[in-house]
Formats: C-alpha cells, sequence, structure tokens
C-alpha cells in the first residue's frame, strides 16, 4: 500500500470521480492515481454501487403526484400566455434579456422579456448588457447557440446575479458608434459594443471607463446615426432601458418592427423617435417631447409585467345632430384612484390604461344633499353646469347623485363571506397581512347581528371558518390570525364554495355578499373566464351579491377583477394602504355592503338648439346603447348606501366656431331619402341644455323607475360654481393628464392646483381634499419636478395664508417630506431659490415645520444647460423617492 | 412565427413525466407534509410555464430543484414546521402504497436505504438526494442549494461513505483496508 495513496480512499475527488463528476484533465490525474492500486478501484466500484444502489432506492420511493385539479392548473398555464394580453403578434419565441448594471440607488427591472426588433436573421438570445455608470449604452449580444461562451468578470457578476444566460464581453477601446466584436462575426456569436460616438471611451470588464480608467457617469443625450438597421434598433431599446434606469420607468410602448418608445416616469420622460426624415436613426427625446403615443404598440410594464389593463379610448365629442342622446351606467367603484395612487408613490406613472377619470372622480366625496326621508326615491339627483375650466368657451355639466345614507343601526343584519386568495404570491406585507387588519377593521364595526364566513383558495380551497355570528368575534379573530398565505391559485372552487356558504347561512333581507380579496392572479382552474362570470351573474340572482377587493402589486389584472364585480352587482375597490382599508370598510361600509338602488342607469338627451357637441368624460367601459336605457334587461350599476355618484360632460355650444371641427369624427352626408331632424318647438321655447334621466330598480325589484329632470340654460361662471364642483374638475383634469387625453384642453399642473384648492375651502370635505392634493404634488414631483416648483410658486402666490400652507402638511410627516422634496427642487431652479426660502420660512413660522435641506442658493452661473439640469434634478429626485 | 407555446405543452409534460415525482419526494422532505408539497410543486410548475425560456432552457432540472427549494422552505417558515417529516412517514407511504409491487427483500433493503440516509445530517441527504433522485449535477446542486460544487462534493463524499460503511457492517471501516468485500449480498 502506497502511503501516498491513502489520502485518496477519503478524498471526495475519488467520489466525484467516480460519479463522472470530475472534468477530463482531473479526471485522468485520478486515474494515474489509482492505475495500480487495487483497493483504490475497489473504492470506485463500491462508490458506484452504493450510488446505483441509492438511485434505484430512490426510483423505487413511493410515486407522489399532484391532484388532478392542481395538474389541470399547471397544463392552462402551459397554455395561457403569460406576460400581458396586449401583446401583439409579432412576437416570438425570441427574447431580449437585459442585465441592468449595478448602480446603487437605482430600482431596477432586472429583466424583461421583450419582442425583439430583428426582422432578419434568427437570433435565438438576446443579452443585453448596461453599465449603469456609463454614457455607453452597452452591448448587444446576439446569441445562436445556448452554448456557453466566456465572461469578464465584472460581467460574470452581474450575470449570475441577474440570472441571464452566459455572454461574451470583450475589453477594448471603442470606436465611433457601433462595433461588432467579432469580426469577422461567427456564426454562432455576434457581439456588438454599442458605443456613444466617443473615442475616448472604452469597456473594462464590462463597464464603460474614459481613457484614465474612471467610470463614465456622462448623461448626456446622444445623437446617433448608425448605418445597420438592426443595431439601430437594439441601441434604441438600451437607451430605452437606460431611460428607465435613470428614471425607474415601468411603461413601455414599442411598436412592431419599428422603434418607438415612450419611457415614463420617476421624473424622468424618456423616449425614443427616429429623426425626421430618416428611418435609421434616433434621438433620445426628454420632457414634453418624449410624450408621444404609439398605437398598435406593445405594453410592457416592468415589474409589474402581468399586470393588465384593458385598452381605454377617451370618448369622443358626438355632434347633438347626430346622436342626441347619451346613455351610461352608474359606476361607483373607485379602485383607479387607489391603483394609481400605488404607482405615483413607487415613483412613477400609471400606464393610461389603468386611469379610469370615473373612477379617479368617484373616489371623492361631495356634498351632495341626500334624498328628504319623505322622497320616494332612494337617492337624490343634482345638476350643475358651469363655464369648463380647461375650454372657457365650453360649459362643463356635473350630474351628482347621492345615496341614501342608512344609519349604521338601521343597517340591516349582514351575512358576509369572506373569499380569500391565499396563495403564494399574496405572501408581501401590503397583501395577506393587509387583508387581515382590514377585516379586523371590518369585524369592529359589525354586530350581533352579522355573520361572517371565511374561505381560502389556493392550491386547494376549503372553509377556514363556518358562517359565525359576531357574538363569536373572538372566534372569527382568532381564524383570521391563522391565515397564512402558500400554494398557488385556483379560483374556481372556491368561488363555489364562497357562494354555497353564504346561501346555507343567507339572511332574508339581509345583506348576503361576498367579498373576494385578491392580488388578481384568479386562476379559475379549468373552467373559463366566461364561465365563472356566468357563475357570479347566476347567483347574483339569488341574491348574493359579489365585492371585490384588490391588493397589492406586480400581479394586478385589473379588467378582470372589475368585469367580476360588475358581474356579481357588487363594488371594486383597490386597498393599498389600511387608511385606505379604513376608507372602504369602515367610513363606506353602508356603501360597500348595502346596495339601495340597482341597474342605475343615467340617459342624457340635449338639446340641438343649443348643444352642438358633447363628451361623456369617463365612463368609457360604460357606455351604453340608447335603447338599452329602457330596456329593464340589461345590467348596470349600483348604488350602495350614502354612495355619490359623479359624472361630467363637456358641453360645445351652438354657435361655437370650433363646433365643426371639435367632433373626433367627420360629419356623416345628409340623408337623400329623409329630412334631417330638426330642433321642435320646445327646443328653441324652453330654453333648456338638456334633459337628465335616470332609471333604476329597488334592490330586490325587477321593473325600472323612471326620473327626469330638466336642466335649464344659464351661464355661470367658473368662479361662482361650487366648491365640489371646482374640486371634481380638478380631479377630473387630473386623470387627463395622467391619461395624456387629447382633450385635456389648457388643463395644467396649475389649473389642477387651482381647482383643487377650492376643495379645501369646503369644509366638510377638506380632508379628501388634502389627499388629493398630497398625490397631486407627488405626481408633480415624479411627472415633472420643475413643475413642482412652479407649485411651490402658485403656492406661494396664492391667498392661502400661512397656516393654510401649513396646514398641508398638518399631522402628515408623509406630505410633509413631499412638499419639502419640491421645496429642494425649488431651490435649485434658477429664479426659484430665494422665493422657495421665503416659503419655507412661512411654513416654519406658522406651524414649526422642519425643512432638513440646506437651502442654499446655486452659484450664479452662466445660463446653464438646461437638459444637464433636469437630468441632475431627476436623479436627485429618482434619491429621495420613497420606496414602495 | 410561432410563439412557442404549443412547445411548451410538450415541453411540459415530459419534465412532469420525469420529475413530477422527485420534486413532489423533495418538496414533502422540506416541508414535512405531502399535502404543502403538491402545493409547492404545482406552483413550481406553474411558474415554470410563465418563466422566460431563456432562463431556464438548458438548465431546466437546476431551475426546477432551486424553485422547488426556494418555495418549500417559504412554506416550511411560514407554516413554522420546522422539522422535517418523520421518516417513519416517508416509509409508511412507501409500505402501504408499494409492497406489494417490490419484492421484499428489496423492500427491505429500501427500508434500510431509506433509513440510513434518515441518520445522515440534513444537507447531504438533500444533497444526494439532488443528485440520485433528482439527476442533478455537481454543480447544478451546488446552484440550487447556494453553495459550491467543492462544497457538494464533499456532503455527498461523506454521505456516500456512511451509506457504504453502514451497508457492510463486516467491512473494516477505515478505507485503508484490504480484506475482501463482500458487498450488496448479504
Amino acid at each position: 500500500m502506497n502511503q501516498s495513496n491513502n489520502n485518496i480512499y477519503d478524498d471526495p475527488k475519488l467520489t466525484a470521480y467516480a460519479l463522472g463528476e470530475l472534468d477530463a484533465t482531473e479526471a485522468a490525474e485520478v486515474e494515474t492515481l489509482i492505475a495500480d492500486d487495487d483497493a483504490a478501484r475497489k473504492v470506485v466500484d463500491e462508490i458506484r454501487q452504493t450510488a446505483k444502489q441509492l438511485e434505484s432506492e430512490f426510483a423505487d420511493e413511493p410515486r407522489l403526484s399532484l391532484n388532478d385539479s392542481q395538474r389541470e392548473v399547471v397544463k392552462q398555464s402551459a397554455k395561457q400566455i403569460p406576460i400581458v394580453e396586449t401583446r401583439s403578434s409579432f412576437l416570438t419565441s425570441r427574447r431580449f434579456w437585459m442585465s441592468a448594471g449595478l448602480a446603487a440607488a437605482a430600482c431596477l427591472v432586472l429583466s424583461l422579456s421583450l419582442p425583439t426588433f430583428w426582422e432578419d436573421g434568427d437570433a435565438d438570445l438576446v443579452v443585453l448588457d448596461m453599465p449603469a455608470d456609463a454614457s455607453v449604452v452597452g452591448k448587444a449580444h446576439i446569441k445562436r447557440t445556448p452554448s456557453a461562451t466566456s465572461l469578464s468578470p465584472g460581467v460574470q457578476e452581474e450575470a449570475a446575479r441577474f440570472n441571464i444566460s452566459p455572454m461574451t464581453v470583450k475589453d477594448g477601446n471603442g470606436p465611433v458608434g457601433l462595433h461588432s466584436v467579432d469580426s469577422p462575426k461567427s456564426p454562432t456569436n455576434e457581439v456588438y459594443e454599442l458605443f456613444k460616438a466617443n473615442p475616448t471611451l472604452s469597456i473594462r470588464d464590462g463597464r464603460v471607463v474614459a481613457n484614465d480608467g474612471t467610470p463614465v457617469t456622462d448623461y448626456s443625450s446622444v445623437d446617433l446615426s448608425v448605418q445597420d438597421k438592426k443595431l439601430a434598433k437594439t441601441l434604441a431599446l438600451v437607451n430605452a432601458l437606460r431611460a428607465q434606469q435613470q428614471g425607474k420607468n415601468l411603461n413601455y410602448k414599442l411598436t412592431g418592427g419599428r422603434v418607438g418608445g415612450v419611457a415614463v416616469g420617476g421624473g424622468a420622460n424618456v423616449g425614443l423617435r427616429t429623426k425626421p426624415n430618416s428611418s435609421e436613426s434616433y434621438r433620445i427625446l426628454t420632457g414634453d417631447e418624449a410624450r408621444w403615443n404609439i398605437s398598435g404598440g406593445l405594453l410592457l410594464t416592468g415589474d409589474s409585467s402581468r399586470e393588465a389593463y384593458a385598452r381605454i379610448v377617451d370618448n369622443k365629442f358626438m355632434r347633438v345632430g347626430e346622436q342626441p342622446l347619451s346613455t351610461f351606467s352608474i359606476d361607483v367603484d373607485t379602485a383607479s384612484y387607489a391603483n394609481m395612487r400605488r404607482f405615483i408613490n413607487g415613483g412613477s406613472l400609471p400606464p393610461p390604461d389603468a386611469v379610469r377619470i370615473e373612477e379617479l372622480l368617484n373616489y371623492f366625496n361631495y356634498d351632495y344633499a341626500g334624498p328628504t326621508e319623505t322622497d320616494e326615491h332612494p337617492f337624490a339627483t343634482h345638476v350643475e353646469v358651469a363655464v369648463c375650466p380647461w375650454n372657457s368657451k365650453h360649459r362643463l355639466a356635473r350630474i351628482g347623485i347621492k345615496g341614501r345614507e342608512i344609519e349604521s343601526d338601521m343597517r340591516p343584519a349582514t351575512n358576509l363571506v369572506f373569499l380569500l386568495d391565499v396563495s403564494g404570491s399574496m405572501n408581501q406585507p401590503n397583501k395577506l397581512p393587509l387583508v387581515k387588519r382590514s377585516m379586523q377593521l371590518l369585524l369592529n364595526n359589525l354586530t350581533v347581528d352579522d355573520r361572517v364566513a371565511i374561505v381560502v383558495y389556493a392550491g386547494a380551497s376549503g372553509l377556514v371558518l363556518p358562517s359565525t355570528y359576531c357574538t363569536d368575534k373572538q372566534v372569527i379573530l382568532s381564524a383570521i390570525e391563522r391565515l397564512h398565505a402558500g400554494g398557488s391559485t385556483n379560483g374556481g372552487a372556491g368561488i363555489e364554495l364562497a357562494y354555497n356558504t353564504a346561501a346555507q347561512s343567507f339572511i332574508e333581507g339581509g345583506v348576503n355578499r361576498v367579498i373576494l380579496c385578491t392580488d388578481g392572479d384568479f386562476n379559475v382552474g379549468i373552467s373559463s373566464d366566461g364561465d365563472l362570470v356566468r357563475l357570479i351573474e347566476e347567483k347574483r340572482k339569488s341574491h348574493i351579491f359579489l365585492s371585490v377587493l384588490g391588493f397589492g402589486t406586480g400581479n394586478w389584472q385589473d379588467s378582470k377583477m372589475e368585469q367580476l364585480s360588475n358581474a356579481g352587482n357588487g363594488n371594486f375597490a383597490y386597498i393599498d394602504s389600511l387608511r385606505e382599508a379604513n376608507k372602504v370598510l369602515v367610513e363606506e361600509m353602508g356603501g360597500t355592503l348595502v346596495t339601495i338602488a340597482k341597474d342605475v342607469k343615467i340617459q342624457i338627451e340635449f338639446n340641438p338648439a343649443v348643444v352642438s357637441s358633447y363628451r361623456l368624460i369617463g365612463y368609457e367601459n360604460r357606455v351604453l346603447a340608447a335603447q338599452d336605457f329602457n330596456d329593464d334587461t340589461k345590467d348596470a350599476g349600483e348604488i350602495g348606501a350614502g354612495h355619490t355618484v359623479t359624472a361630467l360632460y363637456e358641453i360645445v355650444l351652438v354657435g361655437d366656431e370650433e363646433e365643426l371641427t371639435i367632433a373626433d369624427t367627420p360629419p356623416v352626408d345628409d340623408l337623400k331619402y329623409q329630412e334631417k331632424v330638426k330642433p321642435n318647438e320646445a327646443a328653441k321655447t324652453t330654453g333648456e341644455l338638456m334633459t337628465v334621466k335616470l332609471r333604476y330598480k329597488e334592490p330586490e325589484g325587477d321593473v325600472s323607475k323612471l326620473l327626469e329632470y330638466p336642466i335649464m340654460d344659464e351661464v355661470i361662471e367658473l368662479a361662482d360654481a361650487s366648491a365640489d364642483f371646482k374640486f371634481a374638475s380638478a380631479v377630473a383634469s387630473f386623470g387627463m393628464l395622467l391619461r395624456g387625453s387629447p382633450h385635456k384642453g389648457n388643463a395644467t399642473f396649475e389649473s389642477v392646483l387651482y381647482l383643487a384648492r377650492a376643495g379645501l375651502s369646503n369644509s366638510s370635505n377638506m380632508g379628501q381634499a388634502h389627499r388629493f392634493l398630497e398625490d397631486f404634488i407627488h405626481y408633480t414631483l415624479i411627472a415633472k419636478p420643475e413643475l413642482a416648483a412652479a407649485n411651490i410658486r402658485a403656492l406661494l402666490d396664492s391667498d392661502l395664508n400661512d397656516s393654510e400652507i401649513a396646514s398641508l402638511t398638518n399631522g402628515n410627516p408623509d406630505l410633509r417630506d413631499r412638499l419639502t422634496r419640491a421645496i429642494v427642487m425649488a431651490a435649485k431652479l434658477e429664479g426659484l431659490a430665494e422665493p422657495t426660502q421665503e416659503l419655507t420660512k412661512r411654513i416654519e413660522n406658522s406651524r414649526g415645520v422642519v425643512v432638513p435641506v440646506n437651502l442654499v442658493p446655486p452659484p450664479a452661473k452662466a445660463k446653464t444647460n438646461y437638459r444637464e439640469e433636469f437630468i441632475e434634478l431627476v436623479n436627485k429626485a429618482a434619491t429621495m423617492m420613497p420606496k414602495q | 412565427m410561432t410563439d412557442g407555446r404549443p412547445n411548451l405543452t410538450i415541453q411540459l409534460n415530459s419534465i412532469l413525466e420525469r420529475y413530477e415525482s422527485p420534486l413532489l419526494r423533495y418538496a414533502a422532505k422540506l416541508t414535512g407534509d405531502v399535502e404543502s408539497a403538491r402545493d409547492v410543486v404545482q406552483d413550481v410548475f406553474v411558474r415554470f410555464c410563465e418563466a422566460d425560456r431563456a432562463s431556464i432552457d438548458g438548465r431546466v432540472e437546476q431551475w426546477l430543484f432551486t424553485v422547488c427549494r426556494n418555495r418549500a422552505l417559504d412554506v416550511k417558515r411560514k407554516d413554522g414546521r420546522m422539522k422535517l417529516i418523520a421518516d417513519d412517514k416517508i416509509a409508511a407511504i412507501s409500505h402501504t402504497t408499494f409492497n406489494s409491487t417490490v419484492k421484499a427483500e428489496q423492500s427491505e433493503q429500501s427500508q434500510g436505504m431509506l433509513q440510513m440516509l434518515s441518520s445522515l445530517p440534513d444537507n447531504q441527504q438533500e444533497a444526494l438526494r439532488l443528485k440520485f433522485d433528482g439527476g442533478l449535477s455537481y454543480k447544478a446542486i451546488a446552484n440550487v442549494l447556494e453553495t459550491t460544487p467543492g462544497n457538494v462534493g464533499v456532503m455527498i463524499h461523506a454521505g456516500l461513505k456512511k451509506l457504504r460503511e453502514q451497508l457492510n457492517p463486516s467491512e473494516n471501516q477505515s478505507p485503508t483496508t484490504t480484506a475482501n468485500i463482500k458487498r450488496f449480498s448479504t
């Protein structure tokens, strides 16, 4: 026995050798070592025998299988398209992978799948590597086979970190423009370094450095003219991604085959477009320029890549001569506002399709009087018309409906079944834990006549708490406490169980409602969406209604949730915070739980003698055909106790010179065989602007009742309009700005601020006006930092006194922080340092608010490069944005 | 152009065939209960369907076991079930469902082997399972367990050695022995 060989018997290397885990060189070494060592070879044999036996023992273990329903869920998901519904047909199996750089402050999307722009060639995989601190746009790597290639250390690290496939990155000095690393191109690999037109830069370890080795941090815009179409497109995309890095953008719209991009958010509005008269060169855009529309494109969101929003196209102006009737279903949903706020608080703008203006409007309560005790109808209707704030030639008509309040002790007994999504995706602080706390809040407000059951669904669904009277609140509370998330979602079985539970504990004449709490990953298992909607509609007939409460981010299936709640005569709210839970489940509990009128429809008949055209603001997916109004079989929205509903019409008057061009569509020809309908006597003599008609059914009724309100044509100046009117128009303006609506007219940040301040003067709604201003200021920080400064100036110029300004921060450190940020930005802008200091002083004097920043005015300098300044501000803002 | 979905269904079927049971057993080991394991594994496959192919292709099994492990550990943490499944439970499952189809001798040995396995440290058990049930390479195991291939080599070596020794009680435990060894024939 050779002493030197002794250690080999107990060397992991020998085991690795026996199991074939060594590479050729090492294996050869071991073989040499044990060549004439019988014992060692025996050990190898033994190891192999043991391994073989172990393998077969494992194989002989009982075969475990998924349940049939689980297997079905899996198989379904193989068929579903995983990203967003709006994929266009040019999507291929090719992938872009990008590795974002390691910038400390960047809150990045680490991987996205994007369609490639390669129109020719057959790349399988594209890897983009983007040094965050580089002006160089990165490397495009086209890889035709999945075989491993070498990595430079820096990139290797990033590749491992971001889970991307191996790629080749070569160090070297960069010539101008784009440059193919492999020359000649190998058949399997094409690697490109994408350089700014600057020969002094080079790539070292995957990072871009200047010749002296310092990392490049220049973010100035780059005009690139490139010859290679493919690369130009890559480049454009990389630039968009870089914009994303800078601004934490979540939105991309990319056209099929063509490069185009809108990258919005995080303070940066950066996009790309082709230069005029040139299809091959691209320019980085900033600011307003960047916000351009691309139709038929692809919506991809970053970490929210599974969020899906149905497309919304703003209602158009309609000619009264052609469409004298406007009909829609009311909607009391509020989810869009809270969802929008979630985006803004996270430092980005919501995708336009996530903004439903009617939900923004209805998020807020207005000071409408409810119906009197003796009123036969369960709600009161208020119409107010004044000059339109964003187009002084137009009128804005506001239709407000207020449902009868129900005192909490008059509230009918309530039978609630919570249907909770406890799938793995709910295991985040803003999901299941928030659901639990929300339920606890609601429970505090339920009485002994009420009963609660809890059904959960995940991999399997089950009844966690049978229907329990609130006399046993402790039992309910501890059931809530025990909830935990895990498994994946199968909502189909859960929803049936929930309805069955509700049916078993049905309270005659009471409120019977299933409340679905989910993050939207509502996997219906074997049943289709259509089946699910039918199920919910079926159950609605047995007077069990459905409400949907949405939680969390990243997975939000907005359109599906709204569809479900609509089918179930329910409401749909998005809960992003405990405060929101309190609003929906406690403050507005009556409305959330008790329906006082159902299938409420509104129809407006415009007087052609006065009105030339009109536009319904929002309610895009609630528009009904004129004949549906009198059709009692057509489903429409519900009003809950105490709910307010607000709808706005923008009205163009006859004689307005714009009237012929304002409509979005050309007029139809006059009819050959019929006479054009002419205004009748009533039109000419009544002096009415329009007639508002409403239809509704009692909650248990099947026949609708009709209400009619003629509205006189009077000129009311905006200044004389009610505070509520102004506030509602502020909210609508905000919505139009967020949506980039073509009809936003003169709506601006300043006008929203001006209008919203009216809400502050209305004592009963001051709290919500504050909240709106708070969100709005935050929005201005994201959308346009320099306009935060404009807001500061507007605040200074306003007639708000010091304590009113200070009251914006009343007891709310979050708002104070945001104001502080606006102040910081304003202080940095030329000419604003002084007024900002003045404002700060006023706030401090008034409330002792500490503004923890050093407000040293910037040194006087020659006219600065505005762009640089802007980007600096944006970067600064990005670091100051609160993490979500 | 194809969007690759039909291929996914085909790929999924073969992967279910090969990995469903090993993943479930692995997850059951980690979570300590078969039902949780089913939830976990369903989730693994759903994610598999939704994940970007580029992140998976070429290293499917590593991906599956990594996701499975992370999900299982999440579940375990959440449920506070910190102990591994009692091994007699697994053995019991083995007995009731498989006795009739497995030769008595094999069954005995199987039980012996499983019992021996359960006497090993957790990390060795896990590595051995990934290696011999999952069929993963050292490198893949290292990625799943977030350690180095060298370390995996040590764990598997130590585990196999212990099993060898226990299977061959007559054998002198010194690896330097030259005694004539009758393996697996007792």
